[in-house]
């Protein structure tokens, strides 16, 4: 016998007072995994494991569960990584232009082939994953493994060697190894930083559960035609085997709750109002039927299944809401109207739960926004922009920060800089600032005619503004000698 | 492969070493010492003399011996701390032309990283001579606590002396390099340098696979065993003052002979509790009769009088532990290095402040040079597996208005890095900013090293406030800062490499180090004709000797007259050669020298009847 932890479902963890490495725990508890796995994938050590299951429990944010130890899968540590990415071999199309290898370094081609790949990838990773750590890794685990790593890219390495551009570069991935390990040795910075984290976490599942609305609608109704259509075959059949209808309802019933748990997050199901339980198989009779009744007893089966999902996702949909996870209520709520299509409510409700979600998202991406600029991360800052943009399509300003950030972001693609440049002047046509910025794209994209344009049109709308016109005025003498080059 | 030495270049002695077959191993000087008096001394022949026969002479010849010189490299004229130089110093100390502090020796001045690079080149000279091959690559090191502008003087003393400096190094982390070499470990360690002139405190992390990650580093540029010194002289001019009302510090003889008294002294109470200072015949009354200075200072007084050294010390490693955000405990050993280490008071205020026993490991006078040497083979041989991760000691930053610092890069900071922030400007219409690039940890930018200044001009006239700059700055692998400043509007940018100037042109130190080859020329030379010279006059001295006999001998032939006669011509012109230091000419003369020896010799063996 084992014991395997599962999560309390009348238990909403969030407002538990859990440190931050227990909640890193409760992240991982999926009601497979044992203490061993959860020590393995968390880099905690099982007696830290066991302690932190016991104070959750106390919390009655978990219950053990003593299962048959039947041989568990050694689950892929997903989370342990034991080497950076950066020392691993990289994509087989490089995001880098093969001729930068061929500039005259003392370095050789697989060294320049490392650096290079480290080099464009160092946006890609998370400060853990840059080290290959996990979030629950010590100070000491983030030490190791920077000591392992950052050797590879300090300049003294390559101690006099000519080595051109690749110099600054590898300057910049050692820059960035050390900043990830200052910040996940400094408990507060790494307070802040798992915050940024939960918050790009939070935003990319959101985003996600919204994207799959559609397909997660088809799949219910789906389910519910093939619930029925269960339910008419066997009545066909002569002979009914109520062990294959049973069978046949589980299966689409399994199926059901598997999504529900996904859209809920892991949570148990709220407790359904109609059952239509295996423990208590609908028994049909075996008599002879004319199709007509057949027909009628297959749409009514229809019916019922469908009422019943829409009851069941209306009700999650009210429990989302009321936890404020606006975009799983969303979700629940569009599946529910597109099986209720007629019931207005339900729609009118299923849109301000949409309208909602996409605010929250917004406010979410916001703030991952907002903490990228600081950074002067201008790449992510203007895609996050962008997400914001999505939610808040009537945002000048967001709008107005994308075409900034592109504008910022090295290699930045300018058309994408025009085009929410001037969605921002569409949205505010009187704002003179949206106006320079979109001039300024213009310029960058080469368009001076038309900066000279965006340009007039700022001066008359804010004819008393000093600041501006000296802007604008500047802007028009940067537009003339681009023009004229 | 070229081999690269480790010097340390210290306040009160130098030491040289290599790594030879993967062993780091010190370099003994020519009278075998391990460690070199940093002294430098022109006589009244106009010789100079660098080392231990500069510090045995230092007493007759105070005003032209140079010691110490470290405490004054790299800084300006009108710092405190070269005003207090001036004072103390038996030795001339005066204005140079750039504001930087100039050497009187007789009837020449130097400059600081002139007399520093007579050091480096002596310790140059001893690694060829142990080595028998040409040395030209260094690593030298400094106090962690020196800035831009002490370690700039320092790589121009390296240069003077025909070195290439391919790295400077802090003291305590090479300490720690020397510590860790050859050892698996993973270990936070302090290192504790309280050397002749300098304290430093440095915390480390030692990783697996070598690599040496400073955590944080302080110190004080201007403490160190010279401090305790002063101490005790002051102690004695006060009693003498006292007792004979003559003030010893108006004759610079009598000081330097004080200055010698004090510092052994100082070195036996590290291993007796009393000791006797017994100067006869220190100075002369006005009268006419001599005085003599006669004191016993126990070791307890000693610590009385240098209670407040200790305690700054201790009071800035617990600044470090700090900023290191560790705690006393988390500090798993304690080197101690530098030879003020061994005062016991020292021990016990180092013990009692970690809380552990300091470790024993490190011989603290050769531990600094030899992770030098560590280092200099580290980063030229690629098969060695050891990197160091240091730090930038001190906050880098601009003046900003009101004369604030700005910090951009904050001190302990691993290099190499970036940071950029950004400025609006501070006056209406302002077109152009002038960026300070300081160095220091001072609110008040006029108390930090000014490192370069550049203008950004082209700024749009506007309101106070409203233009925005970036001010970007770097510092790269080798310690070079690169700051720039782009104008956010226009993307305007400029920008300047900050070279710290050590007070001397770039064409001074050429020059410097045009004379410094020529003294190394001249020295060879001179070192070459010494030998001949000896050879010559031993032979001429046996052929001398043994005239009498061989004339007595061949004088009854026509032939040996002859013989006698061109032998006295040989030793003659050998003797004018000698006079004249003709080396080329004395070389000419070995060989009929050499000849009429072996036939003397032939003829006076001879059995006669």
């Amino acid at each position: 016998m084992t014991r395997i932890p599962r999560l309390n479902p009348g238990c909403d963890v969030r407002t538990l007072p859990l440190t931050s490495a227990e909640s890193r725990l409760v992240a991982r508890i999926d009601g497979a995994a044992g203490e061993v796995d959860l020590a393995r994938s968390t880099g905690l050590s099982e007696s830290a494991v066991t302690a932190a299951l016991v104070r959750l429990r106390d919390l009655g944010a978990v219950e053990m569960v003593e299962v048959a130890s039947a041989p568990t899968q050694p689950k892929p540590a997903a989370g342990v990584a034991s080497q950076s990415p950066l020392l691993a071999p990289s994509d087989p199309t490089p995001p880098w232009d093969p001729k930068e290898l061929e500039e005259d370094v003392e370095l050789d081609g697989e060294r320049r082939r490392q650096i290079l790949d480290a080099f464009h990838r160092l946006d890609r990773y998370s400060y853990y994953d840059l080290l290959g750590v996990h979030e629950l890794s010590d100070k000491k685990q983030v030490k190791t493994a920077y000591y392992a790593v950052a050797p590879e890219f300090h300049p003294d390495k390559y101690f006099r060697k000519r080595l051109g551009a690749f110099k600054p570069k590898i300057e910049a991935i050692f820059t960035r190894l050390t900043l990830a390990h200052d910040v996940l040795t400094s408990r507060e910075r790494r307070d802040q930083y798992d915050e940024y984290l939960d918050q790009l976490r939070r935003n990319r599942a959101a985003e996600s559960v919204i994207e799959e609305t559609r397909q997660d609608a088809a799949a219910v109704e789906a389910a519910v035609l093939e619930a029925a259509a269960g339910i008419l075959e066997a009545a066909k059949a002569q002979a009914p085997a109520p062990e294959a209808v049973r069978a046949r309802v589980q299966s689409a019933q399994e199926r059901r709750e598997a999504l529900a748990r996904k859209l809920l997050g892991g949570k148990k199901l709220p407790p359904r109002s109609v059952a239509a339980s295996p423990d208590q198989p609908i028994v049909y009779e075996a008599a002879q039927v004319d199709p007509e009744t057949m027909r009628q007893r297959y749409e009514e089966a229809l019916a019922t299944a469908r009422r019943e999902q829409v009851v069941r996702f209306r009700e999650s949909a009210t429990a989302a809401v009321e936890r404020k996870d606006y975009a799983a209520a969303s979700n629940a709520y569009r599946i529910a109207a597109s099986l209720a299509p007629d019931d207005e409510e339900l729609q009118a409700l299923s849109d301000e739960a949409e309208h909602l979600a996409a605010a929250g998202l917004a406010e979410g991406f916001l703030k991952q926004a907002e903490y990228e600029a600081r950074q002067e991360r201008w790449g992510e800052a203007a895609m996050s922009y962008g997400k914001v943009c999505l939610g808040r399509p009537n945002d000048a300003k967001a709008h107005d920060r994308v075409a900034l950030c592109t504008m910022k972001m090295p290699g930045g693609n300018m058309r994408r800089a025009v085009e929410f440049g001037r969605r921002a002047v569409e949205l505010a046509p009187t704002v003179a600032e949206y106006r320079v910025t979109l001039a300024r794209a213009y310029i960058e994209a080469g368009l001076e005619k038309s900066a000279m344009a965006e340009l007039d049109r700022a001066e008359e709308l804010a004819p008393k503004d000093a600041k501006l016109k000296e802007l604008i005025s500047q802007t028009k003498v940067q537009a003339a000698q681009r023009k004229s080059k | 492969m070229e081999r690269v030495i480790g010097i340390d270049l210290g306040t009160t002695n130098s030491c040289v070493a290599i790594v030879e077959d993967g062993v780091p191993t010190v370099i003994p000087n020519r009278g075998g010492y391990k460690t070199t008096p940093s002294m430098v001394a022109v006589t009244e022949a106009g010789k100079r003399l660098v080392g231990h026969i500069a510090k045995r002479q230092a007493i007759t010849n105070a005003e032209n011996t140079v010691y110490a010189a470290k405490r004054l490299i790299g800084r300006k004229w009108s710092s405190p701390q070269v005003k207090n130089a001036v004072l103390t110093a038996s030795y001339k100390i005066i204005e140079g032309p750039h504001g930087d502090v100039r050497i009187q020796l007789r009837d020449k001045t130097y400059s600081v990283p002139e007399i520093s690079a007579m050091v480096l080149q002596e310790m140059k000279v001893c690694a060829e001579d142990y080595l028998s091959e040409p040395v030209s690559k260094a690593v030298v090191t400094v106090p962690a606590y020196f800035n831009d502008t002490q370690r700039q003087a320092t790589k121009d003393a390296g240069q003077i002396a025909g070195l290439d400096v391919i790295r400077i190094v802090n003291e305590p982390t090479a300490a720690a390099l020397a510590y860790g070499f050859g050892k698996t470990m993973e270990k936070t360690i302090a290192v504790f340098d309280l050397g002749g002139g300098t304290f430093d405190i440095s915390v480390l992390e030692i990783g697996a696979g070598g690599v040496f990650k400073v955590i944080a580093t302080a110190g004080d540029t201007f403490l160190g065993g010279e401090d305790f010194d002063a101490r005790i002289i002051d102690w004695l001019v006060q009693g003498f003052k006292d007792q004979h009302g003559v003030d010893l510090r108006q004759d610079r003889m009598a000081l330097q002979r004080l200055k010698d008294a004090a510092e052994k002294a100082k070195c036996e109470l590290s291993t007796v509790t009393e000791t006797e200072i017994n100067l006869p015949f220190i100075i002369s009354s006005g009268r006419n009769e001599a005085l003599h200075l006669q004191r016993v200072l126990t070791r307890s007084t000693l610590e009385s009088l240098c209670e407040d050294l200790v305690e700054r010390c201790i009071e800035i490693c617990k600044q470090t532990l700090e900023d290191a955000r560790l705690d006393r405990d988390e500090v798993e050993d304690v080197v101690l290095v530098g030879g003020m280490t061994r005062m016991p008071r020292v021990q016990d205020s180092v013990k009692e402040f970690f809380g552990r026993e300091p470790s024993k490991g490190v011989h603290p006078d050769e531990v600094v040079a030899l992770g030098a040497a560590v280092q200099g083979s580290a980063l030229v041989d690629e098969t060695k597996q050891m990197i160091l991760l240091d730090v930038t000691p001190h906050a880098l930053g601009i003046m900003t208005f009101g004369s604030n610092f700005e910090e951009l890069i904050p001190q302990n900071t691993t290099v190499p890095t970036a940071r950029s922030k950004i400025f609006t400007t501070s006056r209406d219409r302002q077109t152009a900013v002038k960026i300070l690039v300081m160095q220091g940890e001072h609110q008040k930018a006029t108390e930090n090293e000014l490192l370069g200044e550049f203008i950004l001009t082209g700024l749009r006239s506007a309101p106070k406030g409203q233009v925005e700059i970036e001010v970007t700055f770097e510092i790269n692998s080798d310690g070079i800062v690169s700051v720039s400043a782009k104008d956010l509007e226009n993307g305007q940018q400029q920008s300047i490499q900050v070279t710290a100037s050590s007070g001397l042109t770039k064409e001074e130190v050429g020059r410097m180090m045009e004379d410094a080859k020529e003294y190394m020329v001249e020295r060879q030379s001179s070192d070459e004709f010494e030998g001949l010279k000896q050879e010559a006059e031993k032979l001429i001295g046996d052929i001398e000797r043994m005239f009498p006999q061989v004339e007595q001998i061949v004088a009854s032939s026509d032939f040996g007259r002859d013989a006698i006669g061109k032998a006295r011509g040989i030793v003659e012109k050998a003797r004018a050669a000698i006079v004249k230091r003709d080396s080329a000419a004395v070389k000419e003369h070995m060989e009929s020298l050499a000849r009429t020896h072996r036939m003397f010799k032939g003829v006076v063996s001879r059995p006669h009847g």
